[in-house]
């Protein structure tokens, strides 16, 4: 009678490291965070195990996430970071904000939409701490007369303001459509 | 001589006027050096986490804004650093 050995080889995390010729840490990182959901590992005695014929697949899971598929116009929130002399806290609050900051599948951390319009008002946030001052102005300093603004400030749900702090930046036209409409009230 | 009140904590932020501490300053620095983190880079990982959280990033206004990270909060994203330092230093 022939017996049929259904039982797969495994091999622990040191062995598949060898296997593959990835560092061990790294491909610890995959297994551990990336893989385990994808292919059967298991624990046995405190070690990972991997079936043997899931290497390859292993293999393509390390690679997208060493290199992850990201739409053009993105750029890691570290590399745009470095490459504009900003602080990454700020810079990731801020691209939040206005909506240019994301995480990708299988990405490791933030991606800033560097093709998005509103790259320019990132970056003059992070650098002088306002949006541009040729587009926005603050609404304390644009409408002086304290009714005005007070009533102006009731219709800012129609528009996009960036609050900074306690400070409140329009865009210039936008804050002329909500003059026009306060008058016209 | 520098006095306690103008000395940077030891994840070198300026505490500001008061000797008041960052919380789990050490458990943080410790994570820091062990990533080889910079500060910067300490800051947005935390900041990662609190956003995977669904949690608005404090502002810098009136202060530095880890310490306004409920401690509870910040505690969980230390832990979760904490766990993932070990398993990247250590393997298992």
């Amino acid at each position: 009678v022939n017996v049929v050995n259904t039982k797969r080889r495994e091999l622990d995390v040191r062995q598949v490291s060898r296997a593959l010729n990835i560092p061990y840490n790294d491909i610890y990182r995959t297994i551990r965070f990336h893989a385990i959901a994808r292919i059967p590992v298991r624990k046995h005695r405190g070690r990972l195990m991997i079936p043997e014929d899931a290497l390859p697949l292993l293999q393509r899971i390390h690679y997208e996430r060493k290199h992850p598929r990201i739409p053009n116009g993105w750029v890691r929130l570290a590399d745009f970071c470095r490459q504009h002399n900003l602080r990454n806290y700020q810079a990731l609050r801020w691209a939040k904000k206005l909506g240019i900051a994301r995480r990708f599948p299988v990405s490791n951390g933030y991606y800033i939409h560097e093709d998005n319009d509103k790259i320019h008002i990132l970056l003059s946030i992070c650098r002088t701490g306002q949006p541009p001052k040729d587009e926005w102005v603050l609404l304390t300093e644009a409408v002086r007369s304290k009714r005005l603004r007070t009533r102006v400030h009731s219709l800012l749900y129609l528009v996009e303001p960036i609050r900074i702090g306690k400070s409140i930046y329009l865009r210039r036209d936008d804050l002329e459509l909500l003059k026009q409409t306060v008058t016209q009230r | 001589l520098e006095t306690q009140s103008q000395r940077s904590s030891p994840l070198g932020v300026p505490t500001g006027k008061t000797t008041e501490e960052i919380p789990f300053e050490r458990e943080l620095a410790e994570i820091a050096v062990k990533r080889e983190w910079t500060i910067d880079e300490l800051e947005s990982a935390i900041a990662e986490k609190l956003l995977d959280r669904s949690h608005e990033l404090p502002s810098d206004d009136n202060g530095y804004w880890l310490k306004k990270v409920p401690e509870q909060l910040l505690q969980d994203i230390v832990s979760e650093l904490q766990l993932e330092s070990a398993s990247e230093v250590n393997g298992m």
